[in-house]
């Protein structure tokens, strides 16, 4: 059975009537997330990625449509999600370790416990070592970790990213995608990627997702049969190639619509 | 060489703490001068000497006793009602777009007005005892606190409440967990500027009706014309004060972990 079901969701922002204009952002989205799987949403910029993983996660209400985690239903934040945030979301007032307990201490876990568990988690991003540093004092790159180990010492049963490595370089870009693939092979976690990097989807996903230009509509999904487990030597593969393009392709049209939609308004 | 000492002389009066130093003994013989070449009515300008041992009589002595423990009560309960009822009120006011859009106009507006006009009305509830000068202070507190957590408040970054709310953080945690230490640093600066506020509200009030207190006793001084006893109770005043915010400042600079970068507006009240 799916872990995570989507069914006929959409996403209209603005109230009618208050005189604004509607807007539509995810328009009738439905599909199914396996256990264990490595699934992404890619897709123009400004078609509705963030908003459905914000749907997804609980933190906005869907317009219409159901949404199931396991067999319940939900509209809200469930136990069993995680999240990782597009922006630099680590707390700058407390320490890596204290970044990391966070979650623990909000749901009650002893201390002894909970720095037992943050220590682990730390160890398992690679940030071993820091545990005493705060953000002003880390790079880009090892404030994700941290917002990544954050979500994933409370163990999520589903971990949702947006566009978690967006604001960083290519190669630290692509190390870390490499990191997320071990984490998730040893804690053989599901995990829903939202980005617009086709390279980064195509490297660490089982699927694919690609979505219009807004309002965003399902308008494809690739399977991604590259052998498991992968690292990054996997981009220099002639499959990986044709994977990229097969992507692209579907996305080249949706992207150009996406463009013309901002000409358009300005 | 013979240019080395006028040089060094120089380079020791160009830090602060000589200019500070040089800035008050100018200002002390000017003082003197004034007082005793009977240049402008002497008893207005009284000698340094008789400042100073009023002002020992005050440290070593009982006589001011019953005063400061008026004063610092009022001060005291002033910014601990300030800031318990300001803290709160600006962190709930502040997490709401619509609320803060009603609030905030209203609380900027109330802020100018000179908190010692309602005086009087406290009279009449609390009587001329400490507690309706604790009002005021408390009332002249309570504009900064509150309006520079609501500032504080504004700057939050969302995606940090999106955070605790994914974890399934209840309302008061997130209060407590995420919007207090992020705004820490605004509210310490709120609570400093409240102190200056509070100080000034319940002396003042002193000044008026009261039956205790050292704004009371300038007052009194006054009145018998006890020249040099309210300046030294001026200059006490002046010490204890800045003695506050020193303790203050100090105290928050270990509370908040994070080194605060930039300007602190706080440290001109
Ligand atoms: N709170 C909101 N109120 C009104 N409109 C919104 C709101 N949030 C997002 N939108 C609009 O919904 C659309 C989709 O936004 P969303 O952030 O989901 O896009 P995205 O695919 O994540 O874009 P990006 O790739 O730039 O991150 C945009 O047109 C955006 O302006
Ligand atoms: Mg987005």
């Amino acid at each position: 059975m799916a872990i995570l079901t989507l069914r006929n969701v959409s996403k209209v922002f603005g109230e009618p009537d208050n005189g604004a204009a509607l807007v539509p952002a995810v328009d009738n989205v439905s599909l199914d997330v396996e256990a264990g799987e490595f699934f992404s949403i890619i897709g123009p910029s400004g078609c509705g990625k963030s908003t459905l993983l914000r749907v997804i996660g609980g933190l906005l209400p869907a317009t219409s449509g159901e949404l199931y985690v396991g067999a319940e239903k939900v509209a809200g934040p469930h136990p069993w999600l995680g999240f990782v945030f597009q922006e630099e979301s680590t707390f700058p007032w407390r320490t890596t370790l204290g970044n990391v307990e966070f979650g623990l201490e909000m749901r009650g876990v002893a201390p002894d416990e909970r720095r037992r568990k943050a220590k682990e988690m730390i160890g398992l991003v690679g940030l071993s070592g820091f545990e005493d540093r705060y953000p002003s004092e880390l790079s880009g790159g090892m404030k994700q970790r941290v917002a990544i180990a954050r979500a994933l010492v409370l163990e999520p049963k589903i971990l949702l990213m947006d566009e978690p490595f967006g604001a960083l370089d290519e190669q630290t870009r692509i190390i870390l995608g490499e990191e997320l693939m071990r984490i998730r092979d040893q804690l053989k976690q599901t995990i829903i990627l939202v980005t617009h990097n086709i390279n980064e989807s195509v490297q660490l996903s089982d699927r694919v997702m690609i979505m219009t230009a807004r309002p965003g509509r399902v308008k494809e999904i690739v399977a991604i049969d590259l052998p498991q487990p992968r690292d990054s030597s996997i981009i220099a593969s002639d499959r990986f190639g044709k994977l990229v393009a097969q992507v692209w392709n579907a996305l080249r049209e949706e992207s150009i619509r996406s463009f013309r939609q901002t000409e358009q308004r300005n | 060489m013979a240019n080395a000492k006028p040089s060094a002389i120089a380079a020791a009066i160009h830090t602060p703490l000589a200019v500070q130093a040089l800035t008050l003994a100018g200002v002390v013989a000017i003082w003197e001068f004034i007082g005793r070449s009977g240049l402008l009515f002497p008893e207005l300008f009284p000698s340094l000497s008789e400042i100073l041992q009023s002002l020992w009589v005050y440290v070593s002595t009982p006589v001011m006793i019953p005063h400061l423990k008026a004063s610092l009560f009022e001060v005291g309960g002033a910014i601990l009602v300030a800031a318990l009822s300001g803290i709160p009120l600006g962190i709930l006011w502040g997490s709401k777009k619509s609320w803060l859009e009603i609030v905030e106009p209203l609380i900027l507006y109330a802020a100018v007005v000179p908190k010692i006009v309602i005086f009087p009305v406290f009279i009449l509830f609390l009587g001329i005892d400490v507690y309706s000068k604790l009002a005021v202070g408390a009332i002249a507190a309570f504009f900064p606190i509150s309006l520079l957590t609501i500032a504080g408040m504004r700057e939050v970054k969302k995606v940090y409440v999106d955070v605790a709310r994914t974890i399934g953080a209840t309302p008061l945690q997130i209060a407590k967990n995420v919007y207090l230490p992020a705004i820490a640093g605004q509210v310490f600066t709120g609570i400093r500027i409240g102190l200056g506020a509070a100080v000034t509200g319940a002396l003042l009030a002193e000044t008026k009706i009261a039956k205790a207190g050292l704004g009371f006793m300038i007052v009194e001084y006054y009145g018998q014309f006890r020249i040099a006893d309210m300046y030294s109770l001026l200059l006490f005043i002046f010490i204890l004060a800045s003695l506050a915010n020193w303790a203050m400042k100090s105290l928050f600079g270990v509370l908040s972990p994070v080194s605060r970068k930039g300007g602190d507006a706080g440290m001109y009240f």
